[in-house]
C-alpha cells in the first residue's frame, strides 16, 4: 500500500513538472529571427486624413446593410390507421422561409444621425393532406427609427422609435416596462422591439443620467410616459435606479 | 550507516541550493518590473490605433478582425469598436478604472466583464489592451539572464499576489537595455502552461512604449495564435466623451 502511494506521488510530481517545463508550442516559432533586429520603432508622425473619432463617427456617410436567414424545411408523414376504416395517410410538407432584417444608417457628421431597420418575414409552403394547398406570407415591420443629435459633446438626444436598455435580467425582465416586445426566453438576445420615446443621455464621468419621454400609445399631452434613470458606479459595482 | 552519509550529502546540497537563491537580490528585478509598468503607461499621452486581429484556428480557420482602439491612461480608460466583421460591426468595449462593459449593438445592452476574459474568442485578453501591472500584482520569484534572439535579458518568474490578473504564475523575457517584454509565458494554478505572448516590435507613445505586434500562442489547442498588429498609431488628444457609453452607442450600426 505504501509503495502504491510513492509511486502515485511520482506521477504527480512528473506530470506537475511536464506541466511546467514541458515544449511550448510557441518554442516552434524561430526566435532568434523574430528577435534578431531592432524592435524599438519611433512613432512616425504622419497626420491622417481624417481623426479617428470622425472616423467612427462619420467614416462612411451612408450604410445600408442588413440580415437575411433562409430555411427549408421538408417533411412525409406516414401513417396506417384501422380504425374507424382501414385506411393510409401520406402526408408531405414543404415550406421555404426567408426572415431578416435591413437598415440604413446616414450620418452627415459625428452630430447628426438618422437610423432605420425594418425586419421582414416570408415564407412559402405546400402541403398534400388532408387537401393539397399551398400558402403564402410576406411581413415588414419597422424596427427602429431614430434621429440622433449631440448637443455640444455633452448631451446626446435620440428621438424615435427606438430598442431601450431597461432591467438586468437575461431571461426575463420584470423591471422592463419600457420597451413594447418582452424578452423571448428561447432567444434572449434577439432584438427587441422600442417604443417611440425622446431619450437625452448625459454622462457624467463613470455615471450616466438618463431622461425618456415615452411618446407610445398617446391620445394627448397627458399620456406622455417619464422615465429618469440613474447608473452609478461604485467601486467594481454599478448602481442603477430607474423609475417610470 | 551509508544511508546516513547519503543523506548528509543530500541535505547540505539542498541547503547550498536554498542559500544560493536566497542571495539573489530581487530587488534588481523587482525595478527592472517597476520599469516595465512605467513604461507601458502614458498619462500624459491620448493614442488611438486600428488593430488588426488575426486568429488561426485548427478548427473554424482563419479569422479577420478589425477593431478601433482609443486609450487614456488617465484614469485608466480604452475604449475598443469592432469595425469588421461587419456581423459583429459595432460591439466594443469600454474600461474605466476597475470597470468593463461589452456593448452589444442588437440589443443595445452594455454588460459587466472582466479583463481576464478573452476578447472575442480570440487568444487576446481584454487586459492585454490596457497597461500593465507586473510590479503592482506579481511579486518575483526567482530569476535568470539569459539571450533571446540578439537580446540579452532577465527571464523572470512571478507570482500573482491579487486575483484582477488572468494567470497566477508568469514568465517573463525582459531586455536589460530596454526593460522591454519581449516574451511570457502564462500557467495555471497548477503550473500547466496555457498561454505564450511574443512581443517583436514596439513603437514609443510619449514617455512609454507600446508593442505594436503580439502574438499569443494557446499551449492547450495546438496550432491555435493570435496575432495583433497596431497601425495607424497616434497621439492626438481625444475628446472626452470618447470615453463613455454615449460614443459605443452612437458608433454602432
Amino acid at each position: 500500500m505504501k509503495r502504491l502511494w510513492v509511486v502515485l506521488a511520482v506521477l504527480i510530481i512528473v506530470s506537475g513538472l511536464s506541466g511546467a517545463q514541458g515544449i511550448a508550442a510557441s518554442d516552434d516559432l524561430d526566435l532568434d529571427l523574430l528577435f534578431g533586429g531592432e524592435i524599438l520603432q519611433e512613432l512616425e508622425a504622419v497626420p491622417p486624413e481624417t481623426s479617428a473619432v470622425e472616423a467612427i463617427l462619420a467614416g462612411e456617410r451612408l450604410g445600408i446593410g442588413g440580415s437575411y436567414r433562409l430555411a427549408v424545411d421538408a417533411s412525409r408523414l406516414w401513417a396506417e390507421m384501422e380504425s374507424p376504416f382501414p385506411m393510409e395517410i401520406t402526408r408531405d410538407e414543404l415550406r421555404f422561409s426567408l426572415t431578416g432584417d435591413i437598415y440604413a444608417d446616414l450620418r452627415p457628421s459625428p452630430t447628426w444621425r438618422a437610423f432605420a431597420k425594418a425586419k421582414y418575414t416570408a415564407a412559402l409552403g405546400h402541403e398534400s393532406w388532408p387537401q393539397g394547398k399551398s400558402d403564402e406570407t410576406f411581413d415588414v415591420s419597422l424596427h427602429e427609427a431614430f434621429l440622433d443629435y449631440t448637443v455640444l459633446d455633452k448631451l446626446y438626444l435620440r428621438f424615435g422609435k427606438q430598442a431601450v436598455s431597461w432591467g438586468v435580467g437575461y431571461l426575463c425582465s420584470p423591471a422592463d416596462v419600457i420597451n413594447i416586445e418582452r424578452i423571448d426566453p428561447l432567444d434572449p438576445e434577439a432584438d427587441r422591439e422600442g417604443p417611440v420615446a425622446l431619450k437625452a443621455h448625459y454622462p457624467v464621468g463613470s455615471s450616466n443620467y438618463y431622461l425618456y419621454l415615452l411618446l407610445e400609445d398617446m391620445d394627448g399631452l397627458q399620456d406622455i410616459g417619464i422615465a429618469p434613470k440613474i447608473e452609478y458606479v461604485m467601486g467594481r459595482s454599478e448602481l442603477g435606479l430607474g423609475g417610470f | 550507516m551509508r544511508t546516513h552519509k547519503l543523506a548528509l550529502v543530500l541535505l547540505l546540497l539542498i541547503c547550498c541550493w536554498t542559500v544560493t537563491a536566497a542571495a539573489k537580490d530581487l530587488s534588481v528585478i523587482e525595478a527592472v518590473l517597476q520599469k516595465v509598468d512605467e513604461q507601458s503607461s502614458f498619462p500624459h499621452t491620448d493614442l488611438s490605433a486600428v488593430l488588426t486581429i488575426i486568429t488561426e484556428d485548427p478548427e473554424a480557420g482563419l479569422e479577420k478582425m478589425v477593431v478601433r482602439y482609443f486609450r487614456r491612461d488617465d484614469g485608466e480608460r480604452f475604449l475598443l469598436v469592432v469595425e469588421e466583421p461587419r456581423t459583429q460591426r459595432g460591439q466594443g468595449y469600454l474600461l474605466e478604472g476597475d470597470n468593463l462593459w461589452f456593448y452589444d449593438p442588437s440589443s443595445r445592452k452594455f454588460a459587466h466583464t472582466s479583463l481576464k476574459e478573452s476578447f472575442q474568442g480570440t487568444d487576446a485578453r481584454n487586459a492585454d489592451f490596457g497597461q500593465w501591472s507586473y510590479s503592482s500584482s506579481y511579486k518575483v520569484v526567482d530569476y535568470t539572464e539569459g539571450k533571446l534572439g540578439n537580446f540579452a535579458v532577465y527571464i523572470i518568474d512571478l507570482e500573482a499576489v491579487d486575483d484582477t490578473v488572468p494567470y497566477p504564475y508568469v514568465k517573463l523575457w525582459v531586455t536589460k537595455d530596454s526593460n522591454l517584454v519581449l516574451r511570457t509565458q502564462e500557467f495555471s494554478l497548477n503550473k500547466r502552461l496555457m498561454r505564450s505572448g511574443l512581443f517583436p516590435s514596439y513603437t514609443r507613445v510619449g514617455q512609454g512604449v507600446i508593442p505594436t505586434q503580439m502574438v499569443f500562442v494557446d499551449e492547450l489547442v495546438e496550432g491555435k495564435k493570435t496575432q495583433v498588429s497596431l497601425s495607424e498609431i497616434s497621439t492626438a488628444k481625444l475628446p472626452d466623451n470618447v470615453f463613455t457609453k454615449a460614443f459605443l452607442e452612437r458608433a454602432n450600426r
